[in-house]
């Protein structure tokens, strides 16, 4: 019978590793060749999706293996764990010990809790933002043909894609009414592309994996992955818009119609500003680097491959050394 | 709403006659309680008339909309204001960009214009 309080311990190796491998890899990106200018968008979406993903998902495979080390242990009756109770154990029957250990309950009851909080509060944000894009697309007067782009009226600037599961392309009608043609051509395209892209479930998923992050780190690989994927926008607009002039002069056109008043919250649209990184990346034929991309993703596999295979054959001392390292 | 834009002014009883007819069935009570709170929302205006209240809307269509838009709008971006947002905007926030950086960018665009490229 699975003792739930033995399940702390493995909390607490998952949350260590988690983090531990998420500063790791946060060094990894800040040192790595993906953050100059040229080492292409597609190339620093990846580094970025990498290094907020695969933290959990090795931590939670390192837990899987000592799990099943343990359980198979148990069937095969060669447990030790009555052998040696000077410590605690990483074990699902005999691990219950860790109740005795306030400071253990506290730490991954605090960490529970203000995960639970932020869940909750993006939760909240999540189906606001789906209540308003169902009231842009039952309201708002469409755009195009297949009724993904709205015009809301509103004395604002804006133009976004919103919703996650019904997504739609809220243009405010200030921001419409002062945009030349071709400029609102390339603004659909852009935003249409976040739609094609599914960015806004991916960024929904990288956010959730970020929750098992260092925070330096997912802040910065979460700017990175937000700017490649405006980026990434940017080519694909300006390859339906007429090139990269016009979505860099839409861009222009947007950003200076927000100077003027009305303005909005400053936090409303995102507290980065990526005007100028993307104008000079639109401006600069910078490669979009699948390859890399690719390569990236296939070095990714690999080492969680071997991080796990790793964790596997060494199974037996990897469970004593976080039994001595835990207490 | 949509009912008291196409025809009105109205009694509850004739709202509730004509939603029967689209197939839409509700009490008497439920209509009158629904008129009257969109009458205490400023939606509508209401008259007595021969013992009875008729109704017509205070808005226009198209005022509604705008009204009702906004609204999201406004909830949409306050409840966004210091958290991660759930939207992916074309241009973000402005707070940095200075003038010059403007005309510097302005420039650059022209320049690649004048090249034809």
């Amino acid at each position: 019978m699975i003792d739930p309080v033995a399940l702390l311990a493995f909390g607490l190796v998952f949350l260590g590793t988690s983090l531990a491998l998420s500063g790791l890899l946060g060094a990894v990106l800040r040192c790595g060749r993906f953050l100059r200018p040229g080492s292409g968008p597609l190339a620093r979406r990846r580094a970025a999706t990498l290094v907020l993903a695969l933290p959990p998902i090795l931590a939670l495979g390192l837990v899987l293996v000592l799990a099943a080390e343990s359980a198979q242990k148990l069937a095969s009756g060669t447990d030790h764990c009555l052998d040696h109770g000077h410590h605690l154990h990483l074990c699902l029957v005999h691990g219950g010990d860790w109740a005795s250990r306030p400071l253990a309950v506290a730490f991954v009851a605090v960490l529970v809790v203000v995960m639970t909080l932020r869940s909750g509060r993006r939760a909240v944000e999540l189906l606001l933002g789906q209540r308003a894009a169902r009231s842009f697309k039952r309201l708002g007067r469409p755009l195009t043909a297949d009724g993904l782009c709205r015009v809301v009226p509103s004395s604002q600037t804006f133009a976004f894609a919103l919703g996650v599961l019904e997504p739609v392309v809220a243009v405010s009608s200030r921001t419409w009414a002062n945009l030349a043609p071709g400029h609102r051509q390339a603004l659909l395209a852009h935003e249409r592309a976040h739609v094609d892209r599914r960015d806004l479930i991916a960024r929904e998923l990288l956010w959730t994996a970020s929750l098992f992050g260092l925070p330096a780190t997912v802040r910065h690989a979460l700017s990175l992955w937000q700017l490649a994927s405006e980026q990434l926008c940017d080519r694909q607009a300006a390859g339906a818009a007429g090139g990269p002039g016009v979505v860099a002069e839409a861009i222009l056109a947007v950003a200076r119609l927000c100077k003027t008043p009305p303005p909005l919250p400053p936090a409303a649209l995102g507290a980065d500003s990526f005007v100028v990184e993307r104008i000079e990346s639109l401006l600069s034929d910078e490669p979009e680097s699948a390859t890399a991309a690719a390569r990236l993703l296939d070095a990714g596999v690999l080492c969680g491959l071997v991080f796990i295979l790793g964790c596997a054959l060494f199974s037996e001392p990897l469970h004593h050394l976080l039994e001595t390292f835990l207490g | 709403m949509d009912l008291l834009w196409a025809a009105s002014p109205l009694t509850v009883r004739e709202v509730a006659a004509r939603l029967e007819l689209a197939d839409r069935k509700l009490a008497y009570t439920t209509v009158m309680t629904t008129l009257d709170r969109l009458f205490k929302k400023s939606l509508l205006r209401r008259h007595a008339e021969n013992l009875a209240f008729t109704y017509e809307p205070a808005l226009s269509k198209d005022d509604y909309r705008r009204r009702v838009l906004e609204g999201v709008v406004s909830d949409l971006l306050e409840h966004s204001e210091g958290t991660e947002p759930v939207l992916a905007a074309f241009v973000d926030t402005t707070a940095e960009l200075g003038e010059e950086t403007l005309k510097r960018l302005e420039e650059l665009v022209a320049e690649r214009r004048r090249a034809g490229r």
